[in-house]
C-alpha cells in the first residue's frame, strides 16, 4: 500500500510544485488538503493493518478518527475543490472569496481537532481494555476527548453551512465575481 | 481497443475472482456451520426485540463479537461461527462505545436492571454515556393488574409509574436471550476412551475448552487450520510423534516459517509459556493428540515442566521465584483482585462505593449481613442470589444474580473480603474453603 500512496502523493505534489502562490488563492487549496489527507490517512491505514496494532485499535474510536481523516480530510476536501472549480464554469457565478476562505478554515481546523481527539481517545480505550480495566473505566478516561470531538465536529458543521451558502451564490443567488476566470491550462 | 478490453476485462475478472474467493465461498461454508450446541432459536418475542435492537441503532455502539484477546475476556468466551446461526444478518457491530453484548443475558440476567438501565442508564451506571430510551416505556397513573412497574430510584422517577411498552419488553427479552452456550467437546466421551486410553488421564472437556479459547481461532475447531495460512493439526507429524518434545516446545514458544508437508507457514504462532499453566498446556496437547483422527502418545504436566526446564538459563533463573513455597494459610486476600472482581460483577447494581440504589438495590456499606461475624449468610447470598428481602425496613424486589456457576471459590472469597473491608465495613474475612463449605450445603 505504501508504494501507490507515496507514488500518488508525489504525482499530486509535484504537479502543484512552483505554483503555490496561485494555489493558496484558488479552490485548489482544498485539493491540496485533500492530498495531504490522502497521504496521512492511507499511510495510517497501512500501519493499522498490522495485527499488533489492530489488537489495540480495533473497535475503538481510533477507527472513527481514521475514517474521518480519509473520508473527510481526503475525499470531501477533494470534492469541494472540484465543486468550487467547476460549478462557476457551468453557471458563470462565483462565490465570495471570503466565504470560501471561512469554509476552508472551519473545515480544516475542525477535522484536525476531531481526528486528533478521537485518535487519542481510541488509543486510551484500547490500552485500558488490554490492561484489563473495567469497561466503564475506559468510558471515563475517554470522555474529555469526546468534548474536543464535539468542538471539532461543530466547526465542521459550521463549515458545511458556509458551503451551502457558497453553493447558493454559485447557482441561484447573486454572484459577486471577484475571481478572474480561470486561465486556460497550457496543454 | 484490444488493450482497453484486456485492462477492463482483466481487472473485472480479478475483482470477481477475489469477491468469490473472499466473500461468496466463505459465506457458503459458514452458512453450513451447525448451531453451537445449546443455542436456542429466537422466540417470536425475542425476534421482535431484535428488530427493536436494529431500529433503535443499538449496533452502532454495541458489538456482538468476542475476540480471542485478553481485553475481550470480560465479555465472554471468543465467539464461534455457530453462535450466529439463528441471527442473520449478524449484528456484529464495528465499534464499542458500549460493552459487547454477545453474552449480556448471562452477565446481566436481571430484567429489572435492564429496564432501569434502558429507561435511564445513569440511574444504575452514573458514568454511562448511553442515551436513555424513555419511549420504550409508558408512564401510567394506575398500574394494570398484570404489569409490574419499573422500580426507578426516586431522583429518576417521573410523576406516575413506569411500565415497559411492548417494544421495551421485546428488547429486554432479546437482550436476555443473548447467552453464549458453553463450548462442549466436539465428541463427548470419545477422546478419553481413545485407543491409547489407560495412559496418563486428562480432562477432555478442559482440553477442548482451552483449545477453543486459545487455538481454535487459527487452527480451526476441527483442527483443519486454514490452508496455506494456519497449519492443520489433524494428521500433523509433530502432533502424532511419539516424542512430544517438539509439540510441547511449539505451544510453549510459538513458531513461524516452518515447512509442513511441502507448505511453508509464515504466520507467527504466539508463545503460550506465560499465559497457560503446565496442566493447561498438557490438557490442550492431549486434546490435540486424541482428536480428529490423531493418535499421538498422551503427555502429562510433568512433561511440560521438563521441556520448560530446557529453556535458556536466564529464563530458568526466573522460574523458582514464581514457584513460591506452600501458599500461606492465614486468611489474607488480594485486595486488588477483590476490588476488580467487585467492579466487574457487583458494582453495576451495588455501586462502586457500595451505596446501592435507594429502594432498588441494597447498599452494602453498613449492611448487617456484610458486617456479621458469621459469614454464612453473606456467602450464601453471593452464591445463590436473593430477592424480596427487607433490609432496614425497605423491601428490595429486584432479583440478585446467583454467582455459584460464574465465579470460583477464590474469586467469591476475594469479593466478599473486599466488601467486608471497604466503605467502613468491618466484617471478619473469609477464605475460599469457607465458600467451598457453603457450596457443599444445599
Amino acid at each position: 500500500m505504501l508504494v501507490p500512496v507515496l507514488g500518488g502523493t508525489a504525482n499530486f505534489l509535484l504537479t502543484f510544485r512552483g505554483r503555490y502562490e496561485r494555489i493558496y488563492r484558488s479552490p485548489a487549496v482544498f485539493i491540496l488538503i485533500g492530498v495531504y489527507g490522502y497521504l496521512l490517512g492511507s499511510t495510517q491505514g497501512t500501519f493499522e493493518a498490522f495485527r499488533s496494532l489492530q489488537q489495540l485499535w480495533h473497535l475503538t474510536n481510533y477507527t472513527v478518527g481514521h475514517s474521518h481523516l480519509t473520508m473527510y480530510g481526503f475525499v470531501t476536501f477533494a470534492i469541494w475543490g472540484g465543486v468550487y472549480a467547476l460549478l462557476p464554469r457551468a453557471t458563470g457565478k462565483y462565490p465570495y472569496n471570503l466565504a470560501m476562505g471561512v469554509h476552508f478554515w472551519l473545515s480544516a481546523i475542525g477535522v484536525a481537532i476531531y481526528v486528533a481527539a478521537l485518535s487519542a481517545a481510541g488509543t486510551i480505550q484500547g490500552l485500558d481494555w488490554l490492561r484489563g480495566l473495567t469497561f466503564i473505566q475506559s468510558v471515563e478516561d475517554a470522555a474529555p476527548y469526546w468534548l474536543w470531538r464535539s468542538v471539532g465536529g461543530s466547526l465542521m458543521f459550521a463549515g458545511h453551512l458556509v458551503f451551502a451558502f457558497n453553493v447558493w451564490t454559485m447557482t441561484f443567488g447573486r454572484s459577486y465575481a471577484t475571481l478572474a476566470a480561470a486561465e486556460t491550462v497550457p496543454a | 481497443m484490444n488493450r482497453s478490453l484486456a485492462i477492463f476485462g482483466g481487472s473485472t475478472l480479478i475483482y470477481v475472482g477475489l469477491a468469490i474467493l473472499m466473500g461468496v465461498l466463505p459465506g457458503i461454508w459458514l452458512s453450513k456451520v451447525p448451531p453451537t450446541p445449546g443455542l436456542k432459536p429466537l422466540t417470536p418475542l425475542e425476534a421482535r426485540g431484535r428488530a427493536v435492537y436494529v431500529s433503535e441503532g443499538c449496533f452502532y455502539c454495541h458489538t456482538q463479537q468476542v475476540r480471542p484477546l485478553s481485553g475481550d475476556k470480560p465479555f465472554g468466551r471468543p465467539s464461534a461461527p455457530g453462535d450466529y446461526v439463528y441471527q442473520t444478518p449478524e449484528l456484529l457491530g464495528s465499534e464499542r462505545n458500549g460493552p459487547d453484548l454477545s453474552n449480556v443475558g448471562t452477565r446481566q440476567s436481571s430484567n429489572v436492571w435492564q429496564y432501569i438501565h434502558l429507561y435511564e442508564p445513569r440511574a444504575v451506571v452514573p458514568q454511562s454515556i448511553m442515551p436513555a430510551f424513555p419511549w420504550l416505556f409508558q408512564i401510567v397513573n394506575k398500574v394494570p393488574a398484570e404489569e409490574k412497574p419499573v422500580p426507578l430510584p426516586l431522583q429518576f422517577a417521573p410523576g406516575g409509574s413506569v411500565i415497559p411498552s411492548d417494544d421495551g419488553k421485546a428488547l429486554v427479552a432479546y437482550l436476555l436471550s443473548l447467552k453464549q452456550p458453553v463450548l462442549a467437546p466436539t465428541q463427548p466421551g470419545a477422546p478419553p476412551s481413545g485407543p491409547l486410553g489407560g495412559t496418563p488421564g486428562f480432562d477432555a472437556s478442559k482440553g477442548a475448552a482451552l483449545f477453543a479459547d486459545n487455538c481454535a481461532s487459527c487452527h480451526g475447531a476441527e483442527g483443519k487450520g486454514v490452508p496455506g495460512t494456519f497449519p492443520p493439526l489433524a494428521g500433523d507429524p509433530v502432533v502424532n510423534a511419539a516424542n512430544p518434545a517438539a509439540h510441547i516446545g511449539t505451544v510453549l514458544h510459538g513458531l513461524s516459517g516452518k515447512m509442513i508437508n511441502g507448505q511453508k507457514y509464515e504466520a507467527q504462532m504466539p508463545s503460550f509459556a506465560d499465559q497457560l499453566s503446565d496442566q493447561q498446556i498438557a490438557d490442550i496437547i492431549d486434546h490435540e493428540r486424541s482428536s480428529w483422527g490423531n493418535r499421538g502418545a498422551l503427555i502429562t504436566a510433568a512433561d511440560v515442566v521438563a521441556v520448560r526446564a530446557n529453556e535458556p538459563r536466564q529464563q530458568r533463573a526466573a522460574a523458582p521465584a514464581q514457584a513460591s513455597p506452600v501458599p500461606a494459610q492465614a486468611p489474607a486476600f488480594d485486595a486488588a483482585e477483590g476490588s476488580k472482581l467487585f467492579a466487574d460483577n457487583c458494582a453495576v447494581c451495588h455501586g462502586a462505593e457500595g451505596k446501592g440504589v435507594p429502594g432498588t438495590f441494597p447498599p452494602l456499606a453498613g449492611d448487617p449481613v456484610v458486617n456479621a461475624t458469621d459469614p454464612a449468610e453473606h456467602i450464601t447470598t453471593v452464591l445463590r442470589g436473593l430477592s424480596g428481602k427487607t433490609i432496614n425496613g425497605q423491601k428490595y424486589e429486584a432479583e440478585m444474580t446467583p454467582f455459584a456457576d460464574k465465579l470460583s471459590d477464590q474469586q467469591i472469597a476475594d469479593i466478599i473480603d473486599h466488601e467486608r473491608t471497604s466503605w467502613g465495613n468491618r466484617g471478619p474475612l473469609v477464605t475460599p474453603s469457607d465458600v467451598a463449605k457453603a457450596r457443599a450445603k444445599k
